[in-house]
């Protein structure tokens, strides 16, 4: 187990002497990876990864977007933890038919706007602004208590890893569509 | 092979039988297991591919959210496969995210292929597959299969044909031991058969057909055979038989010939249809004192007088040649070295076919008769000279006689009485008859003298002659004589008018009160001709038809002539080689025939004559 885990070990920069071995190796070869690796810390480095992720494991209704071709949006709300990272991972990403971007804004966006939206751990005063946003929108958040509150999945830390929790039932009051898989590999998951 | 070719048919049967057997179920048994084999492979391909597929498809969630502990949950939904050995899914990055080991000592993930699929090494089967998010490669599936099942399967397969082969084997002896019987039994029969015929000869024996196939037809034309032997060889039988009693009548009939050769007086000699002389008989050897072996084939030539035996070849040989009897004289050596005449003939024998088979020749010892025959001609010619001196010179003494008797009638008439007169007459008239008696006998005489062969005569020609010679005898008498033209023939004129004379006289001589008739004629006989005088006359009793042509033969006392006129004509004929005869009957008139040969003709004719004679 040592060896598998040893990537995130690297990643999470607590590192062994592995680590420079699974620099060398897996960041030369994924040139994003690398990339961002150099600027940002590596717990959103995981988390852009994820929510990239995210999207390939979630149906959305067709309601959710403005046309057929429209892309699917990640949204980042209010105060920006990924800088240029999490632009970097979605760049040229198409998922079952459609480009990812990113979008940063403040207060409830408009319908059509995003399909997803991250909130930051520091912007809880925006919880209460979660009712409003309409279906459609896959909510993501940190920290457990996210899903008690109306969040459809929380980032949390579990010895040193990036893992979730979901709230399906949320997202299926939204009309979104959870994969099993994605299910099966959520720390906890409310129904 | 050899030892094979010579076992009996029954061992061949169950070789064949049980070695069919073996070589069909081996054959079908390699089938099966190798078309299994390849058919497992694929199945198992297959199924380790759609398994594959579900795996990587269940594992895309854990490597997108890199949880190991997810991914070796997936993974141990392998463990329902007893044989595959090891799996490990890999990061994007070449890094294990989770691994399957069916046993702690089988040995680690193997790093992924280059390329996706399946690969076959020795016992195990790996199989690489990629894991798809999003189109995206996140991911690869490996997988390790155990392939101890397909040995196992082979190991079962290859006990179970054995087993097979060998219970079948034994059914196939079994079964060939119970049917052999109806091959076997018939060729046992035929073998049988024809052992007992060949050692016995008997061609009676038949084989006995046991079954309709081809062994029944073998023994069908075997028994035809058979038949057609059995007649053969009472047929071959019969011809030998036929050929010994041929053999028995050639030899009976050689032995007779022979016989009768050797007790004959005459010698006998047979000759090849070549002409070489192959027997003498018995009488040959005597004469000549000479064994066969100096007197055979052409050894014979050595005898033959040397002015013979030139001419004796080529008669011989022409003879061998055209197949023609063979005719000559000649003299033989005696044994004391005297020559001695001898006539020989020889008869070619011809087969049924014509062709010459063998010559039969005899010899006949002819010396005393050619010596008589010598001296009776000399003696004839002797005689006949003497006659025509005697002739001739009794004509002086004759005609004295009459000149001077007719001198005494003129100059002595007055002297002499009535009686002289008478006398004087008698004297005359005896001396006139003697004159035309000696006149025919040398006219006679002459007939037979010999003159050239070669002459001709026109006989219109002669008869013209004679005719005119008689004109006026046939006048006073109002006789006509008519003839047809007459051919030219071989005869000299003086003995065709002596002929003509005599029979035209005697034609007008005996005629009755009615004026004389005759006609003259001639037809083609042979190669001569046959020459007709017909009158009208007293005609001739059959009774003298024969007598009439003697000398001095007469039968009418009352009419003048001297008995010599036929004689003369039959001499003169025969001299030629010809023939005279009458026809007749007394008052019907009368016709002579006579026929003159061809030159040739005469010749040979005369030789025969004299050969008889």
């Amino acid at each position: 187990m040592d060896q598998v885990t040893g990537l995130q070990r690297c990643i999470r920069g607590r590192g062994t002497s592995a680590c420079p071995k699974w620099l060398a190796l897996g960041f030369a070869m994924i040139l994003r990876l690398s990339a961002f690796a150099m600027d940002g810390p590596l717990e959103y480095q995981v988390k852009a990864a994820f929510l990239l992720n995210f999207t390939k494991f979630v149906q959305w209704p067709a309601t959710a977007f403005a046309a057929a071709d429209s892309p699917i949006a990640i949204c980042v709300w209010g105060n920006d933890p990924f800088g240029k990272v999490l632009d970097q991972i979605v760049a040229e990403e198409v998922v079952d038919g459609r480009r990812v971007v990113v979008r940063r804004i403040k207060g409830t966006p408009a319908p059509h706007t995003c399909q997803a939206l991250f909130v930051n751990g520091t912007e809880q005063e925006a919880l209460g602004s979660l009712s409003g946003l309409g279906p459609g929108v896959l909510t993501i958040g940190e920290g457990e208590g996210f899903v008690h509150r109306g969040g459809m999945i929380a980032f949390v830390v579990e010895n040193r890893h990036v893992r979730f929790g979901i709230n399906e039932s949320a997202a299926a009051a939204a009309g979104l569509k959870l994969s099993s898989k994605l299910l099966s590999v959520a720390r906890s998951v409310e129904k | 092979m050899r030892a094979f070719r010579d076992i009996p048919i029954r061992q061949k049967l169950m070789v064949i039988t049980v070695a069919t057997t073996a070589a069909a179920l081996l054959l079908a048994a390699i089938g099966i297991v190798t078309f299994d084999a390849a058919l497992f492979r694929r199945s198992l391909i297959f199924d380790l591919s759609a398994l594959a597929r579900i795996i990587a498809d269940n594992s895309t969630a854990a490597i997108a959210f890199d949880d190991p502990r997810a991914a070796t949950e997936t993974l141990g939904a392998l463990r329902a496969r007893p044989h595959l050995m090891t799996a490990c899914i890999y990061r994007a990055d070449g890094s294990i995210l989770a691994d399957y080991e069916r046993q702690a000592a089988t040995p680690a993930c193997p790093a992924p292929g280059a390329r996706d699929g399946v690969q076959f090494s020795l016992g195990t089967l790996t199989l690489s597959h990629a894991i798809l998010l999003s189109g995206r490669r996140v991911g690869t599936l490996v997988m390790r299969y155990e392939l101890d099942e397909i040995a196992g399967r082979e190991k079962i397969y290859g006990g179970t044909v054995l087993g097979v082969l060998v219970v079948s084997s034994l059914i196939a002896f079994l079964l060939t031991s119970r049917l052999r019987a109806v091959i076997e039994t018939p060729i046992a029969h035929l073998v049988r058969a024809t052992t007992s015929v060949s050692e016995t000869n008997d061609y009676r024996i038949r084989a006995q057909k046991l079954s309709g196939d081809e062994l029944g037809v073998l023994v069908d034309r075997f028994n035809e055979m058979l038949g057609g032997i059995q007649s053969r060889d009472h047929e071959l039988r019969k011809a030998l038989r036929e050929r010994e009693e041929a053999l028995r009548d050639a030899e009976k009939a050689r032995e007779r010939f022979r016989f009768m050769a050797e007790s004959m007086p005459q010698k006998i000699f047979t000759a090849t249809p070549a002409g070489d002389v192959d027997y003498y008989n018995r009488q040959w050897m005597e004469f000549t004192g000479l064994p066969f072996d100096r007197i055979k084939d052409s050894g014979w030539t050595q005898l033959i007088h040397p002015d013979d035996v030139e001419e004796n070849v080529r008669t011989w040989r022409h003879s061998i040649e055209t197949g023609e009897p063979f005719h000559f004289q000649h003299r033989v050596r005696r044994a004391d070295g005297a020559y001695r005449w001898h006539l020989s003939r020889a008869q070619a024998m011809r087969d049924s076919a014509g062709n010459i088979s063998m010559w039969i020749a005899s010899n006949t010892e002819i010396h005393e008769q050619k010596e008589t025959e010598d001296e009776l001609r000399r003696a004839n010619e002797d005689l006949q000279q003497f006659a025509y001196s005697a002739s001739h010179d009794l004509q002086e003494p004759i005609r004295n006689v009459a000149v001077y008797s007719e001198i005494v009638a003129k100059r002595y008439d007055r002297v002499l009485d009535p009686e002289g007169k008478q006398f004087l007459g008698f004297l005359t008239e005896g001396g006139r008859r003697l004159a035309t008696l000696i006149d025919d006998l040398l006219a006679y005489t002459k007939a037979g003298l010999i003159e050239n062969d070669s002459t001709r005569v026109d006989a219109s020609a002669a008869l013209n002659e004679v005719l005119s010679s008689l004109a006026e005898t046939i006048r006073q008498c109002n006789g006509s004589v008519t003839y047809d033209a007459l051919p030219e023939i071989a005869m000299s004129q003086t003995h065709l008018q002596q002929v003509f004379q005599n029979l035209i006289t005697n034609a007008l001589k005996y005629r009755t009160e009615k004026p004389p008739e005759i006609q003259i004629s001639a037809v083609r006989q042979g190669a001569g001709w046959r020459f007709a005088v017909r009158d009208n006359g007293i005609g001739i009793d059959p009774e003298y038809k024969e007598k009439i042509f003697g000398v001095f033969k007469r039968l009418h006392r009352n009419y003048s002539g001297t008995g010599i006129g036929l004689a003369i004509c039959q001499r003169v004929v025969e001299r030629y080689g010809g023939r005279i005869w009458v026809e007749s009957s007394t008052g019907r008139g009368a016709t002579f025939f006579f026929t003159v040969p061809e030159a040739a003709a005469r010749a040979r004719s005369a030789a025969a004559e004299s050969a008889a004679g």
